[in-house]
């Protein structure tokens, strides 16, 4: 196995991170030191099967364009709750939240110098996927960052549903290589990066615990340096999925749902996570807005 | 603020519940409470419809006196009518009579009717006190008749004791002026005893006794004549029975409220159950209380969300489901 590459791409990474921090300046959240993303040729990696596989590098990349405009621009879906003109109305309560969620998150990034943080709910149906998505939304908001949201639930996706967007291709084909990035991500807006799914991957253990998925994965955040790359992950206490993509990541945001999840969700949560990576902290989500406490005590 | 992954003390993770949090489980889980409460007066309502109120009635009677005042001599020789009180309570009250009242009057349903009937010497009656016959029954008419008639019969019966107590008396006492007076005549008295002293007092004293039970029997025949005329001391009908209007123990307002009582109680026990099996976090304080992590973020319902309409059991949208298919007309 060729590790040349992907060397390159640790240590570059690393060291823009070590370098920016410091001066955040007017370059952006996190002081991104402009295009260091490298266009590279072929970068040789090895699947599962140690059978070749190459991420093919799209012109633009080629001709050294940043890799960031090169994306394809795709609008969110006119279903789409997230959109500004949705038929449901913003509800400024729900924004506000994850507004005070970026901030927090924005915080303990720069503090550590970190940008991959993986959303994961203990069990389903507790708002992982919404609580991705609102983050991501608000993290574009901030003028002059870049926010990647990775849909990484192979096996149950819903970023596209949530966005109302159609996926160009699988995950799944992206992460083993087979699809370039340049065709796969999407970008909406000017501050976010999509890499959505469409359909469901049954050996999605099997894909994220594979090293072409880690080669890949974080060739992506070499070539879109974004200050934050959310990843939405299946639950936690379901299988392993979460386990196999957590060594990519920096840090982990539990989602719980106020009326499902339970501290023993959390405890077994935590101790699924012991030793392999940060719980960046727990956002509750669906907490009722009636009742003797206000939703936020 | 972040943390690295640990072991999760399983010590703080006890559960225990504030005020707050009892409200909110209410709160939050009050169609099951509603439905729950509203089921157990359902089956309370239903039991009711086999519970008949109790209605009583009372008839009183009192001792009149004799009426024939020069008479009263003779009440000193009578037995008081209220001596024999306990005995005629004892046989008006046996099984047998109360079975013919029971057939008379049709109450068969009736499982208990001798605790459904009591007579009693009442000082606080009117006078100087009289016998209160009680009658309790689901039927008001019903218990004024029984009332009627316990008293008729107590009258009646007493009557009838006296008056055969007194025809006793003078058969007996006739009876014994009927020896008497054979002993004295067939009494032979040899010529030679004629003069005995001793023979002429016992002679002197049969007549003697002769005489006074001849007095005894014309008194006796004079109270017998006056029971049959029912110029002694008898029962009287000073307060008859009414039919009552209101009844005096009416437990179906009692058996709804235990209804509602006991539906309550299971209700919040269910509740607390189904909260024990699945102790959500709830809010942000249960969650930092239970788990030690202050949240991140706390992010609301989304307004108008369903979750925030009381969501009626499953169990109850089952029932309503299947009698809208077997009587749909009705809805």
């Amino acid at each position: 196995m060729s590790n040349d590459g992907y060397g390159d791409m640790i240590d570059d990474r690393m060291g823009r991170l070590d370098r920016d921090l410091p001066r955040l300046g007017n370059r952006g959240m996190f002081g991104r030191a402009g295009k260091t993303a490298r266009a590279r040729g072929h970068l040789r990696l090895v699947s599962r099967n140690d059978s070749p596989v190459q991420i093919r590098t799209a012109p633009e990349m080629q001709a050294g364009r940043d890799p960031w405009h090169a994306l394809r621009q795709a609008g969110l879906g006119p279903e789409s709750m997230f959109r500004a003109d949705s038929p449901a109305g913003a509800d400024t309560a729900v924004e506000a939240a994850f507004d005070m969620l970026r901030t927090k998150l924005v915080k303990i990034l720069r503090t550590n110098g970190w940008n991959r943080v993986a959303v994961a709910a203990p069990t389903r149906g507790c708002g992982a996927t919404f609580s991705a998505v609102s983050l991501a939304m608000s993290l574009a908001g901030i003028p002059g960052t870049r926010t990647v949201l990775m849909d990484m639930n192979l096996r149950r996706p819903g970023v596209a549903d949530a966005l109302d967007m159609t996926a160009a291709g699988t995950m799944r084909a992206f992460l083993t290589g087979a699809t370039e990035m340049g065709d796969h991500m999407v970008r909406a807006g000017d501050a976010l990066a999509l890499g959505l799914t469409r359909g469901a991957a049954n050996d999605a253990g099997d894909v994220l615990n594979s090293e072409v998925c880690a080669t890949v994965f974080n060739d992506m955040i070499d070539r879109l340096s974004p200050d934050v790359a959310l990843c939405d992950l299946p639950p936690v206490l379901e299988n392993d999925d979460l386990s196999a993509f957590l060594p990519h990541v920096d840090g982990v945001i539990l989602v719980a749902d106020a009326d499902r999840t339970t501290a023993d969700h959390i405890a077994r949560c935590e101790e699924q996570l012991f030793g392999q990576t940060q719980v960046l902290g727990v956002v509750l989500n669906q907490v009722a807005r009636s009742g003797p406490a206000p939703f936020f005590a | 603020m972040t943390r690295q992954a640990t072991a999760p003390d399983k010590t703080r993770h006890m559960p225990y519940m504030t005020l707050d949090d009892l409200a909110e489980i209410l709160r939050r889980r009050r169609a099951l409470i509603i439905s729950i409460i509203g089921f157990g007066l359902c089956v309370t309502a239903m039991l009711s419809l086999f519970v008949a109120p109790v209605y009583r009635a009372e008839e009183t009677l009192a001792i009149a006196p004799p009426r024939v005042m020069a008479e009263l001599a003779l009440a000193d020789r009578v037995v008081p009518l209220a001596a024999d009180l306990p005995r005629l309570r004892d046989r008006l009250l046996a099984h047998d009579v109360l079975d013919q009242i029971a057939t008379a009057y049709e109450l068969e349903d009736v499982p208990d009717l001798s605790g459904a009937v009591d007579m009693r010497w009442d000082t606080a009656a009117p006078g100087a006190g009289g016998i209160v016959i009680r009658v309790d029954l689901p039927d008001p008419l019903q218990a004024q008749l029984v009332a009627q008639e316990l008293s008729h019969r107590l009258i009646g019966l007493s009557a009838e004791e006296r008056i055969v107590g007194a025809e006793r008396t003078l058969a007996y006492l006739t009876g014994e002026h009927r020896a008497l007076r054979t002993a004295i005549s067939g009494l032979n008295v040899p010529p030679a005893r004629q003069g005995d002293p001793a023979l002429r007092d016992d002679l002197a004293r049969m007549r003697t006794d002769l005489a006074e039970l001849t007095q005894r029997i014309d008194m006796a025949g004079d109270l017998h004549d006056l029971e049959q005329r029912r110029q002694l001391e008898r029962f009287e009908v000073v307060e008859p029975a009414q039919l009552p209007d209101t009844p005096i123990r009416d437990s179906r307002p009692l058996l709804a409220l235990a209804g509602g009582v006991i539906g309550a109680i299971v209700a919040v026990a269910v509740a607390l159950l189904a909260e024990w099996r699945h102790p959500a976090l709830r809010t942000a304080a249960r969650l930092q209380r239970l788990t030690g992590h202050a949240p991140l973020a706390v992010v609301p319902r989304a307004a108008g969300s369903d979750r925030d309409a009381p969501r009626v059991p499953v169990w109850i949208t089952r029932i309503g489901q299947a009698f809208r298919r077997r009587w749909p007309f009705l809805i």
